[in-house]
């Protein structure tokens, strides 16, 4: 299989264990399970998503899998071929692109810093200049810009050209769209999803931005703790949640105003997985939490208006639930039922919002 | 999706055809170092000049301590000045080589290159060799009309041959010291200029080993630039020919031989390190 030709997954973990640990003296002082028996098969020309985030391990898991990191325990294998045994023969097929990533020779320009990765590749020069230049045109960059004079935006188109020079089999997008215009992370989802589809190329992608994922992965895993809990396509993912009704209400008058500025500040925003701190957002949410047949709330402000964002069992909760926010003071300014989002399935599964811990909802 | 031509895919498969592999691809890839890194310092070309003459200045104010004792300790100092300078960049190019890929935030992807590891290591000692030579040619060109130097006597294509073998085992040297920026990120770089500082201090640069204190001594004996400085010395002031010069040629050319083998094999297990340790990160 060391050619790499497999008719099997394009990406393969079987109980796969990343410990960090801190040392002191040589003593183990604190140990991080990044990874905590990942088991994963990515299929050829599949565009997969890993949704978690910030520090659910999906890096530790790209660098594994991009020979930059080794395993504590399990076995990776990326197109047949071992991340451990056969770190070699692996690079030569895949590329990785890392969001934030703040790699290139600052004081070159964007085309010649790029050329010089295309020489790590092996390509000719009329191949490699050939290559940046469209490459260049396709994230709409000017190649004769130093790279230290870059944007943060910029540097990421830049970093994603480089991740397409050697035409891999396999690519790793790490938070690829981070810092990007929404205009030009739409331009690139596209990109993509058009090369995996006329390539038959494989796309592991990590983002903490679920329209990304729900956009163009054809099946996305979701993993938390450094343990995936659940993978299967985007609409699958959500019809597990079908047998619960979504529904969002505006709210106004009363106490709206504090409560607008305590989710502002954080005082309930998280929803059910955190504690109260006694203001008006957290008695609204507290009080919507308790009424029967509601399995979670997140609120969200906007403008001085609040929003609730309320999982229930059924239909029939409604009636209570209005009921109770008219007692607490606020106007019903809207109400709307909606589809179950991957935030919804991840909400459901880890019991938290996707930017609990600093990333972005969506864009 | 409206399609839009530059927003197709680009043309080829997974690098078949257009990329070079075997040997080729690794030569082609291992001058892309040397061509980035001559890149760099063309764009860096005011400091460049700006090094370049205070290189100049302080090889000849080296020499000019000797002035009042005759021309032959101002060559004596000369060779000093100059073959540390030469020494020092192979030396330290290739030692600071993983620093500066984590500085500049392309570690990750110089790593997952699919190129062997002793094509970045050769093409960046191919780079420090070339980059030092034009440096110390500079000095030694400034040098000699400053002082009108009389090399008459000196044997200088022996002196050049010392050089070249003498190379090869700071390189090695380079390689052993280059795995410390890739095992500690924060302090690997400090440690490379503490070996730098010993190497100047035991290898008789600008004085005779004798000088040092007896209990020093022996350490100048692991050092090659104690050989290369006596043999060049000898090929210039005395214009030693290579006959005379093979004993320590010959010690210059084994220690070659064990450094860089040894030095790439310390490289590959550092490395294993790293990836076992999650040290292949950038700084900053």
């Amino acid at each position: 299989m060391a050619d790499g030709h497999t008719a099997g997954p394009a990406i393969e973990a079987r109980s796969l264990r990343r410990v960090f640990q801190e040392r002191r003296r040589g003593r183990v002082v604190k140990e991080h399970v990044a990874l905590d028996g990942i088991d994963l098969e990515v299929r050829p020309g599949e565009c997969f998503g890993l949704l978690g985030a910030n520090g659910a391990g999906k890096t530790t898991l790209i660098k594994i899998l991009c020979t930059l990191l080794l395993p504590t325990s399990g076995e990776a294998r990326v197109l047949g071929m071992d991340v451990q045994r056969e770190p070699a023969a692996i690079r030569r097929r895949i590329n990785m692109v890392s969001g934030g990533e703040h790699s290139g020779y600052g004081i070159l320009t964007v085309r010649e810093s790029l050329w010089l990765f295309s020489q790590l590749y092996g390509l000719s020069n009329a191949e490699a200049f050939q290559r940046i230049d469209r490459l260049l045109k396709m994230v709409d960059l000017d190649g004769s810009v130093r790279v230290n004079k870059l944007s943060t935006g910029m540097r990421q188109k830049m970093n994603f050209a480089r991740g397409f020079l050697n035409e891999p089999d396999v690519l790793f997008l790490d938070e690829p769209t981070l810092g990007l215009d929404v205009q030009t992370a739409r331009r690139l989802r596209s990109f993509v999803r058009e090369w995996v589809e006329e390539r038959r190329k494989t796309v592991l992608l990590t983002t903490h931005y679920m329209m990304e994922a729900d956009e163009i992965c054809d099946r996305v895993a979701i993993i938390s703790g450094g343990r995936i809990l659940a993978c299967d396509t985007p609409a699958n993912l959500k019809r597990g949640l079908r047998q619960e009704r979504v529904v969002r209400l505006e709210l106004a008058g009363g106490a709206v105003a504090e409560a607008a500025a305590g989710v502002t500040r954080g005082d309930a925003a998280g929803g059910a997985a955190r504690g109260g701190t006694g203001g008006a957002a957290d008695v609204l949410r507290r009080a919507v939490q308790d009424v029967p047949g509601v399995r979670r709330v997140t609120l969200s402000a906007l403008d001085g208006r609040v929003s609730a964002r309320v999982h229930v069992e059924s239909d029939g909760v409604l009636v209570q639930l209005v009921s109770t926010i008219a007692e607490l003071g606020f106007d019903l300014h809207g109400l709307e039922k909606q589809d179950p989002t991957l935030e919804d399935v991840f909400l459901a599964l880890t019991g938290r919002r996707l930017d609990d811990e600093g990333g972005a909802v969506g864009r | 999706m409206k399609r839009d031509a530059a927003l197709s895919p680009p043309p080829g498969g997974a690098l078949a055809p257009a990329a070079r592999r075997g040997w080729l691809g690794e030569l082609c890839s291992g001058w892309g170092f040397v061509e980035r890194n001559f890149r760099l310092i063309r764009r860096y070309a005011a400091w460049e000049v700006a090094e370049q003459f205070y290189n100049v200045v302080n090889a000849l104010t080296i020499a000019l301590i000797g002035v009042a004792q005759g021309p032959e300790v101002v060559l004596y100092l000369t060779v000093g000045a100059l073959l540390w300078g030469f020494l020092s960049v192979i030396f330290m190019e290739v030692a600071t080589s993983v620093q500066w890929e984590r500085w500049e935030g392309t570690i990750e992807s110089t790593f997952m290159a699919p190129i062997h590891r002793l094509t970045f290591l050769l093409g960046t000692s191919a780079w420090a060799v070339l980059y030092g030579l034009v440096r110390t040619s500079v000095v030694l060109g400034a040098v000699a009309l400053f002082f009108r130097m009389d090399l008459s006597r000196a044997n200088l294509g022996a002196a050049l041959l010392v050089l070249v073998v003498s190379s090869f085992s700071f390189i090695g040297l380079g390689l052993i010291a280059a795995v410390l920026p890739l095992l500690s990120p924060e302090k690997g770089a400090q440690a490379t200029h503490i070996i730098q500082g010993v190497l100047l201090l035991i290898s008789g640069v600008y004085y005779e080993i004798d000088a040092l204190p007896a209990w020093l001594q022996p350490l100048s004996w692991i050092s090659p630039a104690t050989y290369t400085l006596r043999d060049v010395r000898r090929a210039v002031l005395h214009g030693a020919t290579v006959g005379q010069l093979a004993p320590d040629l010959l010690r210059l050319g084994l220690f070659a031989l064990v450094m860089i083998p040894l030095g790439y094999a310390v490289f590959a297990t550092a490395e294993r390190y790293a990836l076992r340790k999650g040290l292949l990160k950038r700084n900053g």
